[in-house]
């Protein structure tokens, strides 16, 4: 987050000044990583970098403040990592077959090589139980750090039906703790309230 | 129920779940690793100077080294002047087409015939006034898109070289050559039409579209000088290149037309005068006749040689008629 100063490193990113696109850089592409790993995007990186070079290319299209910038930055990455996705899916690809896993890696188990490979580009445990609109409000709200105003911008939704979804996801992610713990989190009663069940 | 931290439009988390939140977005957002941020910075910084300040223009491309940028400005500047020589290149070929195509397209403007309707006159002058003269049409054309002020400045040369150059027609190529000057300035502005009009077959009518305005008024002139046109035209192109052109043209010049009328024998009789001995007869009236052919003469040579002196002054006793002793306008006897 710039703050007060976010004007001046835009206005100096409009004029090519590499140290403002650095600036920018080191602020946007991790978050928007995070929020293409909570997906479950294989290539968050690329779809990172293809994002911020829109950015770049369309930055004359935009006018705004910093959370407007920062909403429209989300929203270049979302449909960015959708047509990663649809690129991902019509060409799937070959998978090896474990003989051939475990001739490559002797000594170890193929699966959780794989597994451990695959870290964070895997969906993270935590979202397993939403749905993909729920996960999309929940990444956007807590990992990119948007209000549910700009959530509802980014997502082309509503405001009314991207609150819905908040609160589904956040029922989800309370069935999971519970589940995860031992303890179960009753949605009704969850509210602003923590109990145990058993 | 909510935390200050929170958003008003937020659903409120409970502390438990919070820290789940946390953990989350410390799995997920990592920094990226350094080789990952150089390529990535290497890739953004490069596009950022090529689409600097929005989309790249002319201007912007040029003001790119200034910001910054200094990679691309030679390579720009370099293609700006590969651009502009092949502008100027095409400019002067389609310009020696043109006038090769011109001057063998369009005889009747060469015989001096008037134009046929107001459209060819608007569309076609740099291409007449070539065609009427031959040797000053190249030129003209040349300057058409390039160098228009040399084309002003060459005008009055060619039509001292045209042998067949009549005061009206070398009045023609002074006109034709200001508008080609103008519609040189026009197409130069927008780089295409330039090079375009000359290479293509209706390029003498764009540029002379460019044009039409200052050439529509000097294009009476290549109809004057066989019909002995109006006058007005032929003196405003004629005045330029009256003294160079003439008169190996005009069997009649203005230094004869103006000696061979005598004034003190034109007073107050208009064609007709007394004899020597007090008479009224046609014989007497054969030397006023020849100031009268003279009169005709003026009128054609004060078209070619702007002179508003000696054939306003041959024209002015006609209206001094009225003012001449009532002479009876039939003969006496």
């Amino acid at each position: 987050m710039f703050g007060d100063g976010f004007d001046r490193v835009l206005a100096a990113a409009r004029g090519g000044d590499e140290a403002a696109w650095t600036r920018l850089y080191l602020d946007l592409a991790p978050v928007i990583t995070g929020y293409l790993r909570g997906h479950g995007c294989r290539t968050a990186e690329d779809v990172t970098s293809e994002t911020l070079l829109q950015v770049v290319r369309d930055l004359h299209r935009f006018d705004g403040g910093e959370s407007a910038f920062r909403s429209w930055v989300f929203t270049i990455a979302h449909h960015r990592m959708i047509d990663a996705t649809r690129h991902g899916q019509a060409r799937p690809s070959d998978p090896a077959e474990p003989e051939e896993l475990e001739a490559a890696l002797p000594g170890q188990d193929f699966e959780e090589a794989a597994i451990a490979e695959l870290g964070s580009s895997e969906l993270d445990p935590l979202l397993a139980g939403a749905t993909p609109d729920q996960r999309d409000v929940l990444l956007l709200r807590y990992v990119a750090d948007l209000t549910l105003h700009e959530v509802a911008e980014v997502l082309d939704k509503r405001y009314d039906a991207v609150k819905a979804l908040h609160r589904r996801g956040l029922d989800a992610l309370r069935a999971h703790i519970a589940a995860d713990t031992g303890r179960r989190v009753s949605p009704r009663r969850a509210r602003g309230t923590l109990t145990t069940s058993g | 129920m909510s935390t200050p931290i929170e958003p008003r439009d937020d659903e409120p988390i409970e502390e438990t779940l919070r820290p789940h939140l946390w953990r989350l977005r410390a799995r997920l957002v990592t920094p990226p690793e350094e080789a990952r941020v150089a390529a990535d910075l290497d890739r953004l910084h490069r596009a950022a100077r090529e689409h600097a300040h929005g989309a790249p223009t002319g201007g912007e491309v040029v003001a790119i080294p200034g910001a910054g940028g200094g990679d691309q400005g030679p390579g720009w500047s370099r293609f700006g002047q590969v651009a502009a020589a092949l502008l100027l290149v095409v400019a002067v070929g389609g310009g020696l087409a043109v006038g090769s195509n011109s001057t063998s397209s369009d005889p009747l403007v060469a015989d001096g015939a008037p134009q046929p309707d107001g459209t060819l006159a608007e569309s076609g002058d740099p291409a007449r006034g070539d065609t009427s003269t031959p040797g000053g049409a190249d030129s003209a054309e040349h300057s058409d898109a390039s160098d228009a002020d040399v084309e002003v400045e060459r005008a009055p040369q060619d039509g001292v070289d045209s042998p067949d150059a009549a005061g009206a027609v070398s009045g023609d190529d002074g006109a034709s050559g200001t508008d080609a000057a103008s519609g040189g300035d026009g197409t130069a502005d927008s780089g295409a039409g330039g090079p375009g009009a000359p290479t293509s077959p209706a390029g003498p009518a764009q540029g002379g579209s460019g044009s039409a305005s200052g050439g529509s008024e000097s294009d009476p002139a290549p109809a004057a000088p066989g019909e002995s046109g109006p006058p007005p035209a032929n003196d405003d192109s004629g005045s330029e290149d009256s003294g160079s052109q003439d008169p190996p043209a005009e069997p009649p010049s203005g230094e004869e037309i103006i000696a061979a009328p005598d004034p003190g024998e034109l007073d107050g009789f208009g064609g007709q005068r007394p004899c020597p001995d007090g008479s009224i007869s046609d014989d007497c009236l054969a030397p006023d006749q020849g100031a009268g052919d003279a009169d005709d003469s003026d009128v054609g040579s004060g078209d070619g040689q702007s002179d508003d002196g000696s054939g306003g002054a041959v024209a002015r006793p006609e209206p001094e008629q009225p003012e001449s002793p009532s002479q009876p306008t039939t003969p006496t006897e």
